[in-house]
């Protein structure tokens, strides 16, 4: 095979360009980011919570959980959604397939009694039998055999009672007034809001892993967050706690294996009375990852999402919410590959002397340059889209961050990125 | 590849440019707001304190003066905390001293301003300070003319001042402003709109309820049935037995609140024969609360034949009227229908719990 002598230049200079351009686009989506925040903030109230907490005219709420096993973890959890504060809310849990020791702990830690209540019609798992507590907490309890993440979503919303459910991730943070501030959307516009995604970015870790984590957040605050709010395409996004209408999701037969999967089925049912199901956001931190505390954890992180977005795609198809998917495929797919691809052929090219200098500025700029950049103008941008100044130490330390994420990391994550959309 | 370079050159330089420029000022407003912090968590449990001890008599205002300086926001700040926590003697004390620190005149000046958010803040404090006679004379027709203002957040707080001002010639104009507001600023004029029922249902409240408009009567019935609260409101009859179920169902939550008649008892009794779920748990609720034995025979029906929900709706009515109902419950509970079975052993059981453990 005969390449042109400077083959190596032409690829990588297009290359340059190309990932120049998607750090302008980047951008781009940021700055939308941070002007829906900003537009978003002001139209908020800036109290209510004990209002909400005391009215009868706010809807009830089932939060759906569930679990597989007894362990501390599962019924920590647990915990963590009864002691969250909202005037009518109810917890349904799911105990998949728990073997004899489980359940017996379970009974004896919420002194469990069978239940007149009837399962529903959605597809779920099979229902061995379903419970109530004793104690004065409002907790449903479904014992099922195992099935599917979606089998037991539904085999909860059978359960529940309210027209409102609710999804937190049991590995996300949530403050106990997270349920009022979620509901204010559905309040504003009960007709139009399907859905509620709320998260932002939680306190700053003080590992190395949880300032780079904290980069993340920033990013997908921003653009995947409000960026697809400010064009009415959002979805859930890492972090995000989720509300949705039960009668939206009996309207098309159920949830599905995921929350982002859920939030794009809704979004292709067809609009009723003529208008498309809303999915509000709620840019706060009602709901955010814990930060992580090494390389390992934060790898976790990365490839979760990723499992997701990859599980979303071939469930859709590229062509699933208009331009949101592809554009998130090939934010964190196909660029990460273009890039890796650019640095194999930098050092093949360097290796047999094609690799001017010139040829490896303009690729450090077009990369490392680029990327620190936008991580930097993410920490800048979200200091104009909130009104509270970041303390200033915090705000150094990201900007730090920012520069060293180049220095490595970036090129780390690329291989995670990958790894994560085509593994299992 | 040189031209691609100035290119990407001159792009970066421009995009560092602007980060180091944002950088600088996010770091310098970082600064200052840390700095601000600092100074509010020194002064304000100071402001607090001085507050207190003005309440309780003393004549401490150039001390508050002194310590707050040039920064009269941070008065006002400590002011609002009070807002549900003093009343009486102790808030009129408060509110006088709020006009001769000028708090309140900072706080008519802020409600001129173009920030919606400055607008906010001072409509809030004016809210707090307008049940105080010399307050409301100082402040005049501002937050009147407010109810008209483009941000929906201003309205509410300016909403909420009316509603304090106790001048109820104003107060329709509200309650029918929270009629066309959205659920949420609805749910926040509710505590205000209660307080003021009995000038409202002499007007606005029977118009609302009887006019031809079913939206709106929903509507006013669902902030009555939020208020919570004993309303000289009799003519129930018509709503009680309207078409509209959601009408009927808040209704009949309506019913224990207003006085008791016997058209009212004989429709929920109806309404317990209703099949429409909503309305049959919305009149087994009304039962239990009014205490209606005569409606034992129909919820023990309705616990027999009933829906899952209205099973469970029947069962937790039954429990609430000892001892027919009591008794009721104790016979359906070895029903052959398992569903009836268990909710009424369910409802039981609860009651049981309940007796034993308060």
């Amino acid at each position: 095979m005969n390449l042109p002598a400077d083959w190596a230049a032409t690829v990588l200079t297009a290359v340059a360009l190309l990932l120049t351009l998607a750090g302008v686009a980047a951008f781009g989506t940021l700055f939308k980011g941070c002007l829906v925040l900003r537009r978003l903030r002001r139209r908020n109230p800036d109290e209510s919570g004990n209002v909400l907490l005391k009215s009868p005219l706010v809807p009830a709420v089932s939060v759906l959980a569930v679990c597989r096993d007894a362990s501390p973890t599962a019924r920590v959890f647990v915990r963590r959604l009864l002691s969250l504060d909202f005037g009518r809310s109810e917890i349904v849990l799911v105990l998949e397939n728990p073997g004899e020791a489980d359940r017996e702990t379970w009974f004896d830690e919420f002194r469990l009694r069978s239940s007149s209540r009837v399962p529903g019609t959605l597809p779920s798992a099979k229902v061995r039998a379903v419970y109530q507590s004793l104690d004065p907490v409002r907790m449903v309890v479904v014992e099922t055999e195992g099935g599917t993440r979606s089998e037991a979503w539904n085999a909860a919303a059978n359960a529940a009672l309210s027209p409102v459910l609710a999804l937190f991730e049991p590995s996300n943070e949530f403050p106990q007034d997270a349920l009022l501030t979620l509901i204010r959307p559905m309040l504003e516009d009960p007709a139009g809001t399907v859905a509620v995604c709320g998260g932002g970015p939680g306190p700053l870790g003080d590992s190395w892993a949880g300032r780079l984590w904290g980069l993340e957040e920033i990013r997908i605050w921003l653009g995947r967050a409000a960026g697809a709010a400010g064009r009415d395409r959002l979805v859930p996004f890492p972090g995000s706690a989720l509300l949705v209408r039960a009668d939206a999701i009996v309207e098309i037969g159920g949830f599905r294996d995921g929350a982002l999967d859920t939030i794009l089925a809704l979004r292709k049912r067809p609009p009723a009375a003529g208008k498309p199901a809303h999915v509000a956001l709620v840019p706060d931190p009602v709901s955010y990852c814990r930060s992580p505390r090494s390389l390992a954890e934060l790898h976790r992180m990365v490839s979760r999402d990723q499992h997701a977005l990859a599980h979303a795609m071939r469930r859709e198809g590229l062509g699933g919410m208009a331009w949101l998917l592809p554009a998130l495929v090939g934010w964190r797919l196909l660029l990460p590959l273009v890039e890796t691809g650019a640095y194999l052929v930098l050092v093949a090219a360097a290796v047999t002397g094609q690799a001017s200098a010139t040829l490896i500025e303009l690729m450090i700029m077009a990369t490392l340059g680029t990327g620190t950049l936008v991580s930097m103008a993410a920490v800048a941008l979200r200091e104009l889209a909130q009104y509270e100044a970041s303390d200033p130490t915090e705000l150094v330390k990201l900007f730090a961050a920012a520069v060293l994420e180049s220095l490595g990391y970036r090129q780390l994550r690329n291989l995670w990125l990958i790894a994560g959309f085509f593994g299992k | 590849m040189t031209a691609v370079l100035r290119i990407v050159s001159a792009l970066l330089g421009f995009y560092a440019l602007w980060v180091a420029g944002m950088f600088g000022l996010s770091l310098a407003r970082a600064g200052q707001s840390w700095k601000r912090k600092r100074r509010y968590a020194e002064i304000e449990p100071q402001i607090r304190q001085l507050l207190i001890e003005n309440i309780a008599g003393s004549n401490n205002l150039d001390q508050i003066r002194k310590l707050a300086g040039s920064d009269r926001a941070a008065i006002g700040r400590v002011l609002a905390e009070f807002e549900g926590k003093v009343a009486g003697a102790a808030r009129d004390r408060l509110c006088e001293a709020a006009i001769d620190l000028g708090v309140v005149q900072g706080w008519m000046h802020d409600t001129r301003s173009r920030d919606p958010m400055d607008r906010r803040r001072a409509f809030k404090g004016l809210a707090f300070v307008t049940s105080f006679e010399p307050c409301r004379r100082l402040s005049g027709d501002i937050a009147l003319l407010a109810l008209n203002d483009a941000d929906r957040e201003v309205r509410v707080a300016a909403a909420r001042a009316v509603l304090n001002s106790e001048v109820p010639e104003q107060f329709e104009r509200v309650f029918d402003m929270a009629m066309e507001n959205n659920l949420l600023s609805r749910i926040r004029l509710t505590e205000e709109l209660r307080r003021q029922a009995l000038p409202l249902c002499e007007g606005v409240i029977p118009r609302a309820l009887n006019g031809k408009d079913p939206a709106r009567t929903l509507v006013a019935l669902q902030l009555l049935v939020a208020w919570e609260r004993a309303l000289p409101f009799e003519n129930l009859q018509r709503l009680l037995e309207h078409e509209d179920p959601r009408i009927r169902a808040n209704a009949l939550a309506l019913a224990p609140l207003v006085p008791a008649c016997a058209d009212h008892e004989a429709a929920i009794l109806d309404s317990l024969r209703n099949t429409n779920p909503e309305v049959f748990c919305a009149a087994a609720r009304a039962a239990a609360r009014m205490k209606l034995a005569s409606a034992i025979p129909l919820l023990a029906r309705g616990l027999r034949l009933g829906s899952a929900e209205q099973m469970r709706a029947a069962a937790a009515a039954l429990a609430e009227l000892p001892p027919m109902g009591l008794s009721a419950l104790s016979d359906l509970a070895s029903s052959e229908n398992e569903a009836t079975a268990a909710a009424a052993a369910e409802a039981l059981e609860r009651f049981e719990h309940g007796a034993r453990f308060g």
